[in-house]
């Protein structure tokens, strides 16, 4: 983001002091202090307070279901997501802004909307459910149900971070490799996914994020079953809801801290792109 | 033939995983005729539920967008110590779950928060009222604004300004005559986002409302509501308005990027 | 073993980017397509990569053709215009990537490569990654990759087209004796003139789809064959109205005359120095503008205003 110039004169521009005024005022008040509230909080609790608040086999089980289920939805997302973002680059599709705008639906559809709709689709007797219950799966009310929510929001991350790094990827290469003696496939493995790799990782970490902290899309279709299909999102409010604040907050730390893990991650690899592209 | 294949797999995700969700809600929300359509959504506790979340964005959008423009400028214009940190800082609150940004809010103000006991001697209710639903939400959608006109202005550079002010213009001439009008187009792109971000936020809400109904049931809490009481038809027909509010950003935004990139 | 382009035509669209070209590439010369953007010398390049099909024509070699050949299959060594390394790759895995596509041992491709990196002076460099190297580096990555599987053709996209003036000069002169050293077939595509005359051994000149004309760079220079090539290899003066046809005179063909009754009168309107050469403009008695390009010592007489004899040396006369 930040692209270096060189200095300059402090005086030549107006208006450091009242905008980042303003900055750091409304991000204090909206945003630090609350966050820095949760981490004092969970620190009141002291060391062994906060491992007996995230000990316990439900909160286990709710951890790997969040991890496990953000893990195979951001997984799917990365294949679908390349796919789509081929297809969409490279061939012509009939309806082509159709299906572009499409992607981005899952940004605009509010989760609520989103976790509803893939019930009713999902549920036994649904339009899609119907179509696999005679395979013996069950989608909605358990953990796949999960993972095709997370999928479902997760998607246009993956889509519309590979879009921009193969569209501005120079045919050339492929070219280039061909000329050279490549057959299709090792143009596909050598050139193209080695050259998308960053922004496929970055995709990857994005939909992973996202699908850890949802709640919205997915407490609908789990059917919050304790130690089942309970994500741990849904985990916190149940305890918050049982004014089991120590708990809540032992465990939305953890969240937290992931967040904060995912973001170094993901500066990491834009500054790694930013130099492969120098 | 692989060619085919491959479109046929890419159409087919889509149409399934992200357009089937889309007509479902239409499916289900016209299931029982437009009459019962249109009596659901305009049910008097729906309209409330429209009424609060309009109040809501109405009061953080604008919030948002003077943050928004303060710190893009601030962090697009200057190099000054910490900027980075602050520049990782405004991520923040988008990749935190919504849950946790809610519960912050009940740690602060709730019952049993830092100020719990002060608030309840004054009488003032921040959780489960609305005031905690507007910090909740404005805590979700921070960064919006600022995230449309920090590239912008990045991109655009400062030799307009700077050549403002080479010809005399004071600081708020130089903003109001030469950069504001330069970032109209993306602040009320941003403006767009934010506000259909505001209107369907719904963990971060959800956990300061309380569900009272009529009194802190925003649009998409109502939805809730009505799909837990097994009012199927109803909730999909409040759906289908937040869906519209979805649609109609998606084809601005098509809009916007096609105008930007002539 | 030579090169033959039989008929080729190409549209793209409405668009006519090859239409109707004929040529024989022997074995071992050097040539240089030569022309404007857009005239077709690009897309003839890429034809004989394999990267476009004609859609009328055949390319063959020895007799065998190739036209329909994918670029895969026909071993040419091609150099991108803007040389298309892989950013992912270091030096020695760009230039490797051919042999390792073909499976080659590791043994003979760690030799072969070795070899390239010494013939192309980059042995220092063989972990760098591309972006990490200067613009006349990477052409050499590129060159010594795309000679990597001893192609039997080299192709070379406006190789010198992303350097700066200085290195382009050197480069130059270094593929010119890399090609006399390994005497692989090589057509290299330029709108530069003194490029092509530079380097090739002949000079095939581009216009609208078609060769202008083809020859070598003497025969070209002294006898173009249309007024396009006249004027495409540049300072030249269209006189009109001085005979049946409009003739056609370089600059440095124009010598001026204190006295004599030879050529045509004019009067001195300006004297400036241009590099090696000075130039004088002037007006003919017609009131047509010429320019004579002097060396130094003709021009130390001349003032502004005097009056002399124009003298063309050579005149080019194009038949309609």
């Amino acid at each position: 983001m930040s692209l270096s110039r060189p200095k300059r004169a402090p005086v030549a521009l107006p208006g450091l002091g009242l905008s980042l005024g303003i900055t750091v005022t409304w991000l204090s008040f909206i945003a630090l202090i609350p966050l820095i509230a949760l981490v004092i909080r969970a620190g009141s609790l002291g060391w062994h307070g906060w491992l007996d608040a995230i000990s316990g086999e439900r909160v286990w089980l709710s951890l790997r279901l969040s991890f496990g289920a953000s893990l195979m939805a951001a997984t799917l997302d990365t294949l679908a997501g390349l796919l789509i973002a081929w297809v969409l680059c490279r061939y012509k599709l009939p309806g082509q802004a159709f299906w572009d705008v499409l992607v981005d639906l899952p940004f605009a559809l509010p989760t609520a909307v989103a976790g509803i709709a893939l019930t009713a689709l999902w549920v036994p007797g649904g339009f899609l459910g119907r179509m696999v219950a005679p395979l013996g799966w069950k989608i909605a009310f358990a953990e796949p149900g999960i993972v095709v929510a997370l999928a479902f929001i997760g998607l246009p991350f993956v889509v519309r971070t590979v879009q921009p790094v193969l569209q501005s990827a120079e045919k050339e290469l492929e070219e280039a490799a061909e000329s050279l003696g490549a057959s299709p496939s090792q143009v596909i493995w050598r050139v193209v996914l080695p050259t998308l790799r960053p922004a496929l990782l970055t995709g990857f970490a994005l939909a992973f994020a996202r699908a850890v902290g949802e709640y919205g899309s997915v407490i609908f279709i789990c059917g919050n079953i304790p130690m089942k299909t309970e994500i741990t999102p849904l985990l916190i409010v149940s305890r918050l809801e049982q004014y089991d604040y120590a708990g809540a907050t032992a465990l939305a730390t953890i969240m937290l801290a992931l967040s904060a893990v995912i973001l170094a991650l993901l500066q990491v690899l834009q500054s790694g792109r930013r130099l492969a592209l120098r | 033939m692989i060619r085919i294949l491959l479109t046929f797999l890419a159409m087919a995700w889509l149409t399934l995983m992200v357009l089937a969700p889309v007509v479902i809600v239409l499916v289900e929300a016209l299931s029982a005729g437009v009459g019962a359509w249109w009596q659901a959504v305009s049910d008097d506790e729906t309209r409330t539920s429209v009424a609060l979340s309009l109040k809501i964005a109405a009061i953080v959008v604008p919030c948002n967008a003077v943050f928004g423009v303060a710190a893009a400028w601030s962090l697009a214009r200057f190099r000054f110590p910490g900027r980075s940190l602050l520049l990782a800082l405004l991520d923040l609150p988008l990749s935190v779950s919504p849950v946790v940004s809610g519960l912050v809010f009940v740690l602060l103000f709730g019952a049993q928060g830092w100020f719990g006991a002060w608030l309840q001697a004054h009488d003032i209710q921040i959780i489960f009222a609305v005031p905690g639903m507007v910090l909740a939400t404005a805590f979700v959608t921070l960064p919006m604004i600022a995230r449309e006109l920090l590239p912008l202005l990045e991109s655009q550079g400062d030799d307009a300004e700077l050549a403002a002010r080479t010809l005399g213009a004071s600081g708020w001439q130089v903003f109001w005559l030469v950069a504001f009008p330069r970032m109209r187009g993306a602040l009320a792109y941003g403006v767009l986002l934010c506000t259909a971000r505001a209107l369907g936020e719904f963990g971060a809400v959800s956990v300061v409302s309380g569900h009272i109904r009529g009194q802190t049931d925003t649009l998409p809490l109502h939805v809730e509501i009505l799909h837990n009481e097994y009012h199927f038809q109803a909730a999909f027909a409040a759906a289908s308005l937040l869906l519209l509010v979805g649609v109609a950003t998606l084809l601005l935004r098509r809009l916007h990027t096609t105008e930007a990139g002539r | 073993m030579s090169i033959e382009i039989l008929g080729i035509s190409k549209n793209f669209g409405s668009f006519r980017a090859l239409d109707d070209v004929t040529l024989t590439i022997a074995k071992g010369e050097l040539l240089a397509l030569l022309g404007p953007s857009g005239s077709g010398k690009t897309s003839l390049l890429r034809v004989l990569a394999g990267l476009e099909l004609p859609d009328v024509g055949s390319v063959q070699e020895d007799g065998h053709d190739l036209t329909s050949l994918g670029a895969r299959d026909r071993n040419v060594g091609l150099v991108f215009q803007h040389f298309a390394l892989f950013p992912h790759l270091d030096v020695f895995e760009n230039i490797a990537f051919s042999l390792r596509v073909r499976k080659r041992p590791a043994g003979e491709v760690h030799e072969r490569v070795e070899e390239l990196l010494h013939l192309v002076q980059l042995e220092g460099l063989a972990h760098r990654r591309p972006a990490e190297l200067s613009g006349g580096q990477r052409q050499r990555v590129a060159l010594a990759r795309a000679l990597a599987a001893r192609p039997r053709v080299l192709l070379l996209d406006e190789p010198f087209s992303a350097l700066d003036a200085k290195v382009r000069h050197e480069l130059r002169g270094w593929l010119r004796r890399l090609h006399e050293e390994l005497g692989t077939t090589t057509v290299f595509v330029t709108h530069d003139q003194d490029e092509a005359f530079e380097l090739a051994d002949r000079v095939a000149v581009f216009h609208r789809g078609r060769i202008e004309q083809i020859g070598t760079p003497d025969q070209i220079y002294d006898e173009p064959k249309s007024p396009f090539v006249l004027d495409f290899l540049g300072q030249v003066q269209w006189l009109e109205g001085l005979g049946l046809t409009t003739l056609g005179v370089r600059h440095r063909d124009v010598t001026l005359h204190a006295t004599g009754d030879m050529g045509w009168p004019a009067r001195i309107v300006r004297i400036h120095r241009t590099g090696p050469r000075v130039r004088v403009d002037l007006e003919l008695a017609t009131g047509q503008p010429l320019i004579a390009a002097l060396d130094p010592p003709a021009a130390q007489h001349l003032t502004v205003g005097q009056e002399v004899r124009a003298v063309a040396e050579r005149k080019y006369a194009f038949g309609p």
